[in-house]
């Protein structure tokens, strides 16, 4: 495959936060937060890319984004999955354990060979 | 569907992205806050932890930054970022920046300055409703004459054309206006009054004429032209209703607008004498009853049909000939109109007031596009040399993972940013360009006074800049384009020798490109050169220095005597030039009809004693049997004022004019034709032999060399020099009320400049009659000179452009060679330290400029071939594919290009070999 690195990156982060919006809409630090728990704490992801991302995904018509009260009585910009995102994250998950699966047998094949 | 939510959304941000940005800062705040609440419940102090809580977002600014990529509709935003980042980059390389600015205006500049020409004269339509639709009808005749339209065809056209919506016919005329009590003449125009259906205009101030203003017997009324009613009248809009001039019976009906200039003097046609403005409109009376196919003498005007071309109207009317000369009997019958070759005319109005300028202005916006094109060239070969200097800058971001395209980005961007400053110096230079210009222009150059710069002009230099910018921004990106990955590029950056091949190869072709445009450029020049040198070398057959000439118009005769009004006019004037020759500084002075040269050429039937054609019973058709010669009608001493050699008899003389002349002088062409390998002095002619009982001998009285009369370029012909006056039974019935007084000055500050002799000439002039208007004063030498101004104006501009595009591509060269030299330092070193000489070492640097000015050359020549021949128009004497001018040429670039090497070459002998094998 041809992508280069930081297509990958990105590529990344917009999987795990559709995935992280599929539970419930959130605003952009909840999706941070719930991000660095889900993966344990490995993808500690500069927070601020989180943004770009955000705003990349609504341009695709992946999320949508809406200003709501929370508990402790502040504005903050909420992001929900349209139903778009959700078919988008589903093939996205299909491609993903597809090339893992394959990077999976690669390795054990090149670990049996070495 | 969401598709077309998320463009939506887009295209919302787009318009309000100050709210998006304030959202966006308070979704920021929100984020951090948060982080560090929670950082804070984890047990860090609040000021740590709102540290740690900013350091854990990272760059907020670039955050900001990418969020406004992520959404910036059509990219708009970035574009102006981009230009924005170019900018401080140029700022921090002045240099640079300076040279690339300068280079692209002057290029700019010159391009706009004749593009802003070539748009007020060509361009810009005439200010009429639908101008395009207005066309110029005329006729010409198998002599390539040009003839205006005869009445009889006004009206089987008006009657009868499906492909004119309108047409009118009109005369432009000039009469002195007697009684004022100062000089005056006026220039009129008589038109059909559906002249206002062609040319539609509206009154500034009263009514234009009608049909019924036009009915025989009408009370005379008149419009004023603008510019007439303001001189004369002081724009006083209660002019209408008054008499247009004391007693003169002339009601002013309306003032015509000030863009009502479609009229120009047509020499060629007119049938009184030119001017330079019409001052006053009247309708002309025609009787359609009277109408005839004949006299071809009106100008004609028309409007096209919707959706027809001049060429279908030219065939409907051509179609339409021989049923008109039926229906309109008059001296042209079907037969003789199509044994004469006579066809209409049908050209666009713009076309026929522009004329040839138009082919010229598009020539040279081709050669100052060349010069653009070579100032492109050159400020593309700063930037590849400036991204060789940034190469191990560009490898490393590339290898970074900065794509080709934010590479493009930014070099595209500094172009375009260098390139709108230098088209705004250029928009600049192109203002006291034009200037310039017209300077140099021909002077009666049409539509002058819509030169300037406008919004066609601002948006063609702004076109022009954004293109220039994106060639040179995109150029030295190509040599990137093969290297795959940046780790490749790093590699070969920093072995440092090999690494430029690409780009070397680059900037030679850019030069090699320069020094064909040069060539290109040079051969033009080189052969409008010759043009011109072969026109100067022509022997005009007069002697113009030292001559003034001016136009004058006699009063009314006052001298009641026995002989008639003609003679006494003949009389008249002498009268005038012999006062005239009272003044210090004038040696003689004459009077003539048709100045040499001037416009305006008229030929006769001519035929001499024992040479008649058949003449059958009253029958006009021999006259065409009659072979034709030019004809000037010239006053005593006329030839001998300008300078005429006279090779056998004498000029006619002031004697002669006392009554009828009786004698006549001819050219040797004439005298070389009628009485070959005889003396033609002595022998009688006959002007328009009609009548054996009537027709008017002359007796040769001289032989002149030939003059060259219609235009330089016209060979000479047979002709006639006519005494002024001639018996009133001749054929003609008329005599010449317009005259052009001749002027020669003796030796000393007068003929050094005639023009300074010309108040002196003025008061004796108004002296001897206070009413006499003067007009066209100039001397004989501007006469001749403008036979060669709009060779000689296409001369100088290519001239220029070609010394610019020569300067740009010696210097274009030096710069090639120049680091071709610094990049073989090291071999140079170890040859010298071999024991090199000096000379084989600058052989070897020349032989690398000489090899790219072979290579521009080759190219150039055949380009040349093709391109001149857009010249072959204004060529003289010179074809297009003249060996000398290649050949000149050829060897100029080859030398500038030696000379530009010689320099750099001259450094490579003094590299020290020590220092150049240590320095790597």
């Amino acid at each position: 495959m041809s992508l280069i690195r930081s297509d990958l990156l990105r590529g990344t982060l917009d999987l795990l936060i559709l995935k992280t919006l599929t539970l419930e809409p959130m605003h952009g630090w909840g999706v941070a937060q719930r991000i660095r728990q889900l993966s344990d704490e490995v993808f500690d992801v500069n927070q601020g890319s989180m943004y770009p991302a955000l705003r990349r995904l609504q341009r695709k018509g992946w999320v949508t984004s809406e200003w709501r009260v929370t508990d402790n009585n502040r504005r903050a910009r909420y992001y929900t999955l349209t139903p778009l995102g959700r078919r988008q994250l589903a093939d996205e998950e299909e491609q993903w354990e597809l090339s893992s699966a394959a990077v999976d047998r690669v390795l054990k094949l090149a670990l049996q060979g070495g | 569907m969401s598709h077309w939510a998320a463009f939506m959304t887009k295209v919302r941000e787009t318009l309000r992205r100050g709210d998006v940005d304030r959202e966006l800062d308070e979704e920021i705040t929100y984020h951090i806050e948060h982080e560090t609440e929670r950082l804070i419940a984890g047990g860090i102090g609040p000021e740590a932890a709102r540290r740690q809580a900013r350091a854990q977002f990272g760059n907020a600014r670039a955050v900001r930054e990418q969020v406004r990529e992520e959404y910036g509709f059509a990219g708009l935003e970035a574009v102006w970022r981009d230009l924005r980042h170019a900018t401080r980059g140029l700022r921090r390389s002045p240099g640079f920046a300076a040279t690339a600015i300068v280079t692209i205006g002057l290029g700019i500049g010159a391009t706009t300055a004749v593009f802003s020409v070539l748009n007020g004269v060509v361009l810009r339509p005439l200010p009429y409703d639908d101008a395009g639709e207005i066309v110029r009808v005329s006729h010409t005749d198998n002599d390539g004459d040009r003839l205006g339209i005869p009445d009889g065809a006004y009206f089987f056209w008006r009657d009868n054309a499906t492909t004119l919506d309108a047409v009118a016919a009109y005369l432009e005329l000039s009469e002195p206006l007697h009684g004022a009590g100062e000089p005056l003449e006026l220039g009129m125009i008589i038109a059909t009054p559906s002249l206002f259906e062609v040319v539609r205009v509206a009154p500034l101030y009263g009514r234009l004429f009608t049909e019924e203003d036009a009915a025989p017997g009408a009370p005379d009324v008149v419009l004023l032209t603008y510019s007439f009613w303001q001189d004369r009248y002081g724009g006083d809009p209660g002019v209408i209703g008054r008499d247009a001039f004391p007693e003169s019976d002339m009601e002013v009906i309306g003032v015509l607008p000030p863009d009502f200039d479609f009229v120009r003097p047509d020499p060629t046609i007119s049938f009184g004498s030119p001017f330079d403005e019409p001052q006053i409109v009247m309708p002309l009376t025609m009787r359609q009853a009277n109408a005839r196919y004949g006299n071809f003498m009106y100008q004609g005007i028309a409007r096209l049909a919707p959706g027809a071309t001049p060429e279908a109207a030219a065939t409907e009317l051509m179609s339409f000939m021989p049923r008109a000369a039926e229906t309109y009997t008059g001296s042209h019958t079907p037969q003789s109109l199509r044994e004469g070759g006579h066809r209409p005319v049908v050209v666009p109005l713009k076309r026929a007031i522009v004329g040839s300028l138009e082919d010229t202005l598009w020539i040279l916006l081709g050669a100052v596009g060349f010069v653009l094109l070579i100032a492109v060239a050159n400020v593309a070969n700063l930037f590849v040399a400036r991204a060789g200097a940034r190469g191990r800058e560009i490898a490393v971001r590339r290898s970074l993972g900065a794509g080709w395209g934010a590479l493009a980005r930014a070099s595209v961007s500094e172009g375009v940013v260098l390139s709108l400053a230098g088209g705004a110096l250029g928009v600049g230079l192109a203002v006291v360009g034009t200037r310039a210009l017209l300077g140099l222009a021909p002077a009666d150059i049409p539509r002058v006074e819509q030169i300037g710069i406008d919004p066609v002009v601002l948006a063609f230099a702004a076109g022009v800049s954004v293109l220039a910018g994106l060639v040179f921004g995109l150029l030295p990106l190509v040599q990137f384009r093969g290297a795959a990955d940046g780790g490749a590029a790093l590699r070969e950056e920093s072995r440092g020798g090999t690494a430029g091949r690409d780009r070397q190869r680059m900037r030679r072709g850019l030069v090699a490109v320069q020094v064909a445009f040069a060539l290109v450029l040079l051969v033009g020049a080189g052969l409008l050169l010759r043009t011109f040198a072969n026109l100067r070398a022509i022997e005009p057959g007069f002697d113009p220095a030292g001559v003034l000439t001016m136009r004058v118009t006699l009063p009314e005769s006052r001298t009641e005597t026995a002989a008639s009004e003609a003679v006494s006019r003949a009389r008249e004037m002498v009268a005038l030039v012999e006062r005239i020759e009272t003044i210090p500084g004038v040696e003689m002075a004459a009077f003539t009809a048709d100045l040499p040269l001037d416009g305006g050429e008229y030929r006769d039937y001519v035929a001499v004693e024992g040479a008649l054609p058949a003449v059958a019973e009253g029958e006009r058709a021999a006259l065409e049997e009659a072979p034709t010669a030019l004809r000037v009608f010239s006053g005593p001493g006329y030839l001998t004022a300008i300078g005429a050699r006279f090779v056998a008899g004498r000029d006619l003389e002031r004697g002669d004019f006392a009554d009828y002349p009786q004698y006549v002088v001819v050219n040797e062409a004439f005298a070389a034709e009628r009485w070959p390998g005889e003396s033609a002095l002595g022998r009688r002619l006959v002007q328009w032999p009609n009548d054996p009982e009537q027709d008017v001998w002359y007796t040769v009285a001289g032989v002149v060399a030939d003059n060259r009369e219609a235009s330089l370029m016209t060979p000479p012909e047979p002709t006639i020099y006519l005494p002024t006056v001639f018996r009133p039974d001749d054929g003609f019935g008329m005599w010449i009320t317009d005259m052009t007084l001749v002027v020669r000055m003796s030796a000393g500050p007068a003929a050094a400049d005639p023009a300074s002799v010309f108040g002196a000439i003025e008061r004796e002039i108004h002296a001897y009659h206070p009413e006499i208007p003067i007009r066209a004063v100039q001397t004989l030498g501007a006469v001749e000179a403008r036979s060669f101004q709009q060779v000689s104006f296409a001369m100088v501009l290519i001239l220029v452009a070609g010394g610019v595009a020569l300067l740009l591509g010696a210097i274009g060269i030096y710069g090639v060679v120049s680091y071709l030299v610094t990049l073989r330092t090291r071999e140079l070193g170890i040859r010298i330290a071999l024991g090199a000489s000096p000379r084989t070492l600058r052989r070897s640097i020349v032989r690398e400029g000489a090899g790219i000015a072979a290579l521009g050359i080759g190219v150039g020549v055949v380009a040349a071939f093709l391109v001149s021949r857009v010249l072959s128009s204004m060529l003289f004497g010179v074809a297009t594919t003249d060996v000398v001018t290649y050949g000149g040429v050829c060897t100029v670039l080859f030398v500038a290009v030696i000379l530009a090497s010689l320099g750099p070459a001259r450094r490579a002998t003094g590299v020290d070999p020590v220092e150049a094998i240590r320095a790597e």
